[in-house]
């Protein structure tokens, strides 16, 4: 019987502000799967990803959009959207611990823009918080990798593992 | 988690056609998972989607549906409606370059006759005319209770005599 959730690659950090997972893309799927935990220190940060290209650079231009739906246990929902973001904002961490379910669509096509829903968890001190949302890299043209960060540079994951699967 | 997904049935769209049907749903699996991934239309188009019993889609009045509608451009937007004949699978994906729709579908109690067909929807496109992302979040039910076998999607939903044009079609069954 045909199995078709095939593992490709994991990386992983303690105390980094960043963590590339490179050449995990271009193995041949229409769809990436990626699951991600972390945690971040202590201080009140957006989290988020960005692609990296065929050449192993990061894209940090304005080429992304994004509609991300924060929804806070403890306050009311914030609507986190843009049309000329540099970074996908995944989620809000504060020591508290993060989780992600990332679909990736079209990585490997030349022709496509790339597109991604996400879904995560995190919180703060005030309670839980959730998203859901939606992203577009917004130029056509082959990815090789993903990159995750904090959106302050100051801030750190206290640690932060990243499996990538393609679904085949 | 990895090998929990069986492939059913697949379809590779890569010149025009109406509608593509993926069947094979049965008892084997609670739960299934359509993937659609690079769906390319002819013309600005949301394209439907629809359950199918017997091979053949249901276009009967009996579908109910409650989404969020995830926006880059504006204001995220809740979206209900019920009792209608068809459900759109993604909103109007731009038919230029570059443009696309796809999304991850689970469906739930498909072979249960005593059940309803229930459906929850993430997908992502790139919206006509305002050339941004936007998304559906949220999920659908067929309100009749008997057993259904597949999913079809397909074009010609709001704008006439379009077509699909591209795209990776993909049913899967979760392992139990």
């Amino acid at each position: 019987m045909a199995t078709n959730l095939q593992f490709i690659k994991e990386a992983s950090g303690t105390n980094v502000t960043t963590l590339s997972v490179t050449d995990c893309f271009g193995k041949g799927y229409d769809v990436y799967q990626v699951i991600l935990n972390a945690e971040s220190d202590s201080t009140d940060g957006y989290w988020g990803l960005q692609l990296i290209d065929s050449s192993g650079s990061t894209i940090t231009g304005s080429e992304y959009d994004e509609a991300v739906l924060l929804m806070r246990s403890y306050d009311s929902f914030i609507d986190n959207r843009s049309a000329t973001a540099s970074m996908v904002s995944v989620g809000y961490d504060d020591d508290y611990s993060a989780a992600l379910n990332l679909y990736v669509y079209n990585p490997d096509d030349s022709g496509s823009y790339t597109y991604g829903t996400l879904a995560s968890d995190g919180g703060t001190s005030s309670g839980f918080i959730g998203t859901k949302g939606v992203f577009v890299h917004h130029t056509a043209e082959v990815i090789s990798g993903i990159h995750f960060k904090m959106s302050a540079g100051s801030n750190d994951f206290n640690y932060i593992n990243v499996s990538v699967y393609g679904v085949k | 988690m990895a090998g929990s997904l069986v492939l059913i049935d697949s379809e590779t769209v890569s010149s025009s056609t109406t509608a593509v049907t993926l069947t094979g749903i049965d008892s084997t699996y609670n739960v299934y998972v359509l993937q659609i991934a690079g769906m390319t239309v002819s013309a600005d188009e949301a394209p439907m989607m629809r359950v199918t019993k017997g091979g053949s889609a249901q276009t009967d009045s009996e579908y109910d549906e409650a989404k969020e509608y995830f926006k880059s451009d504006t204001s995220f937007s809740a979206f209900g409606q019920q009792g209608v004949n068809r459900i759109d699978a993604t909103a109007t994906i731009d038919s230029g370059s570059g443009a696309a729709g796809n999304g991850t579908y689970y469906l739930f109690n498909f072979p249960n006759a005593s059940e309803y067909s229930f459906v929850t929807i993430e997908s992502n496109h790139l919206q006509a005319t305002v050339d941004s992302v936007r998304g559906f979040i949220g999920g659908f039910v067929h309100t009749v209770a008997s057993a259904s076998d597949g999913i079809q999607i397909s074009a010609n939903n709001w704008t006439s005599s379009s077509t699909l044009e591209a795209g990776e079609f993909k049913l899967y069954g979760l392992k139990k």
